[in-house]
């Protein structure tokens, strides 16, 4: 039963449907992506499924037969969980989801762990059963720009309240004029809605329609790019020479003779799809995975046990780190253990964890355990800060902040390394920017340079804007000229 | 996993993988005859080799670490026998105990191995369709334990590695109560990890199942090989009972002997041992020199509209 799944106690009120609460008309995908197989293959994923529920071995064959050819997956059938890609776990949870012939489909941050085009994918994909399946589709998400063009209606909540309930076009403009939810807009239209240009558009509009609409009005218009300055005198902090790692013997080279230089006082992102060896590549800079050849420098020398005092790593599961059983206790500990002066209500001030004091930090959501374990690191004040995918799990406001305080700690001199699928995010806080794909990663350059003659994997800003304005990345790049 | 090993699983259904892992380890268990344990050992290793290659290193020091503590151990413990080899005040080295130490370490070793390839071949499958209609909470307790070793692990590496970076190495601690503390912290981390797991299963319907579960395919590969391993293991247990290639152990007269029965004894378990490769060896042939003959055309194409 679904019930069973919920947290607590409903107080007041009830859940009116015609339809009885069970797993045959509501299924439910988490954004958990690799808790949710219990079994080895999705072939046995999809036939547990379907045991529990006492179907025939016939019955069994013929729907197993049926998802896998709708959701393209029968190529990953016979193929053990511990070798599919984020994405492709996704989609087998979709299809043991659907696969009960629901009517209803529940979707919590469904491509929340996902990289942009993995993440496209299952949403035209979750597009295609409600179109042609006539399944209704709730997703809740924080981040709406990919899942805002296929939806029909949008609700808000804020602080357990439903403050917006209104179809597409309303619902965005309505967002548009509340301060705190403006940033959750689409960039295209956030830049459309700022230029005051859409008075007689439906919203969410189509980078095509944008590009159009921004080449009509580009008199008016100019592009102001985000300036980076890039200190060339500034030592190397960290120096990284023809690096490789593979896991097995005959195994893909996830890390490829890879060579680079970072410098004192700068932020890099290196960005990518999902499994090409970034998270790796960060592990052995970090020497949690131990490099098969290739030479690690830090500050000019060879990485001694003094680095772990020096360096800050938060990892793609910011629980990793913690090892108290409160917020309170796990930021006294930091405290006492790096020996700083400040209190504890202003670390909780400073990264809004205010009220959760008692709270065990397994208990919190995923943004505030990102925020919980980035406290920890500025506590210790590193010389320099490794992140794993930090953008996983919050809210585009949340992402602001987290920038903000990157740069910040730039400013006072720390060096940043980043991890990120999050293009805009790169775009707009780091200095220079490298993409990691098959082990290899390109050259550093800066977010203008690296973007300007991307296709593809690029902010969707630049993709809408590219013949007029190719510079531009963000809605922020562009502005009204002064008359 | 190789190729002949893999195409024995792929081939076989949950019962025949169960019965054959059941029988290696019953093989482990019943004899101790060194030369017949030193035969099942050498082929329990290549089995291994051949099902889980990655992890066997860290295994192979392991198993030799257990087989020099049983082995100290009963050197220590036993020194009965009356062909003296050395003595040191109280110690007595015999031959006996020395027999008796090589013994009980090779037959230790020999039911870590096999448990190894138990674990390498075993699948959830195998245990949901075997137990869940008969024993839902067992079967729900194997599920839960196969998911949630391998994570405990995972989280125990992870947290050492990264807790470097929170503590550095300023706060001295005692290594038990080091040890003490992450334990704790990953007993912690692992429950949430539970819990997910547990969702998934009600989410799956496992708590609201129906009465037909777990129905399992029989084809014919199935019955040659439960039939041969059922056969093989009664042998076994019938030369078992008949003190064939089980000594006394612990005794002062543990003797070397090794007889036509035990030759045939011998015989049988390295066949049974063996048996996935066999059966993977004899499909191979079988495929290589007369199905491929017969098959009109193996391009890509015509092999995916087959």
């Amino acid at each position: 039963m679904l019930a069973d799944l919920a947290v607590g106690k409903v107080l007041s009120g009830e859940l009116v449907t015609d339809l009885s609460l069970n797993n045959n008309n509501f299924a439910y995908v988490s954004q958990f992506v690799d808790n949710q197989m219990v079994m080895e293959t999705p072939r046995d994923e999809l036939k547990f499924v379907l045991d529990n529920q006492g179907c025939n071995q016939n019955e069994i064959q013929l729907r197993i037969t049926e998802i896998a050819s709708y959701l393209g997956i029968i190529d990953l059938l016979d193929i053990n969980e511990k070798h599919l890609s984020g994405g492709q776990k996704q989609l087998v949870n979709l299809a043991s989801a659907l696969i009960l012939k629901p009517k209803v489909l529940l979707l919590d941050e469904p491509t929340s762990q996902l990289d942009p085009i993995a993440a496209e994918k299952l949403l035209q994909m979750v597009h295609k059963i409600n179109e042609e399946l006539n399944v209704t589709v709730l997703l809740v998400e924080h981040e709406i720009d990919r899942a805002i063009r296929y939806a029909n209606r949008l609700l808000v909540m804020e602080k357990g309240s439903l403050i917006e309930d209104a179809p597409v076009n309303t619902g965005l403009r309505d967002i548009y004029q509340n301060p705190h939810l403006k940033n959750y807009l689409t960039q295209v239209d956030r830049l459309i809605l700022e230029l005051n240009l859409s008075a007689d558009k439906q919203l969410p509009l189509s980078n095509k329609e944008v590009g159009l609409l921004i080449n009509q009005n580009r008199a008016s218009l100019n592009c102001v790019p985000r300036k980076v300055e890039i200190d060339t005198s500034a030592e190397n902090i960290l120096e990284i020479k023809h690096l490789n790692f593979r896991f097995d013997f005959n195994g893909p080279q996830i890390i490829n003779n890879v060579s680079f230089e970072l410098r004192k006082g700068q932020s890099y992102c290196v960005i990518g799809p999902n499994g090409m060896g970034k998270t790796t590549l960060l592990k052995t800079m970090t020497q949690q995975l131990k490099p098969q050849s290739g030479k690690i420098l830090f500050t000019g020398h060879k990485v001694q046990s003094n680095f772990y005092r020096k360096v800050f790593v938060l990892p793609q599961n910011p629980a990793i780190l913690f090892m108290k059983d409160t917020v309170a206790e796990e930021i006294k500990y930091q405290l006492q253990l790096s020996k700083r002066d400040t209190t504890l209500e202003a670390v909780l001030e400073k990264f809004s964890l205010t009220g959760l004091e008692k709270t065990s930090p397994y208990d919190l959501s995923g943004g505030q355990q990102e925020f919980l374990a980035l406290a920890l690191g500025f506590i210790k004040n590193p010389q320099m800060l490794f992140l794993d995918e930090p953008t996983k799990g919050l809210d585009p406001n949340k992402k602001l902040e987290l920038g903000q305080m990157l740069n910040q700690f730039q400013n006072d001199g720390g060096t940043v390394f980043v991890n990120s699928h999050d293009l805009l995010f790169a775009a707009r806080f780091f200095d220079q920017i490298a993409m990691m794909f098959d082990g290899k990663i390109s050259q550093f350059a800066a977010p203008t340079v690296f973007f300007r003659d991307k296709f593809f994997y690029t902010t969707e800003i630049n993709k809408a804007l590219r013949e007029t304005f190719p510079l531009a990345l963000s809605w922020k790049d562009i502005r009204r000229r002064e008359s | 996993m190789n190729k002949l090993i893999l195409n024995f699983q792929k081939r076989t259904n949950s019962v025949t993988i169960f019965i054959y892992l059941l029988g290696i380890i019953l093989i482990s268990l019943l004899f101790n005859n060194p030369i017949i344990s030193l035969i099942s050992l050498i082929a329990l290793i290549f089995m291994a080799i051949l099902v889980n290659r990655e992890k066997i290193k860290t295994y192979f020091k392991f198993s030799c670490v257990i087989f020099i503590v049983t082995f100290a151990f009963n050197l220590i413990l036993n020194q009965r026998g009356e062909d003296v080899f050395w003595t040191f005040y109280s110690f007595r080295l015999t031959q006996e105990s020395l027999l008796n130490g090589l013994i009980l370490g090779i037959s230790f070793v020999n039911l870590l191995w096999a448990f190894y390839i138990y674990n390498a071949l075993i699948r959830v499958k195998t245990v949901f369709e075997l137990l869940s209609s008969l024993l839902k909470n067992v079967a729900l307790i194997f599920i839960l334990t196969i998911q949630f070793i391998p994570r405990i692990i995972q989280i125990y590496n992870e947290t050492k590695s990264i807790r470097k970076f929170r503590t550095q190495d300023e706060v001295q601690h005692s290594k038990l109560k080091s040890t003490m503390d992450l334990m704790e912290i990953i007993l912690n981390k692992a429950v949430a990890s539970f819990m997910n797991v547990s969702d998934t299963l009600i989410l799956r319907g496992f708590n609201n199942h129906q009465k037909s579960i777990g129905k399992l395919e029989y084809r014919g590969a199935d019955f040659l090989l439960s039939v041969l391993v059922v056969s093989g293991l009664v042998a076994d247990i019938v030369m078992a009972i008949g003190k064939v290639g089980v000594i006394n152990l612990g005794s002062i007269d543990v003797r070397l002997t090794f007889t036509n029965s035990e030759l045939v004894l011998l015989l049988i378990n390295v066949i049974l041992i063996l048996l996935p490769v066999i059966f993977g060896g004899v499909n191979y042939l079988w495929w290589k020199f007369y199905i491929s003959k017969i098959t009109a055309s193996n391009t890509t194409t015509v092999k995916k509209y087959r």
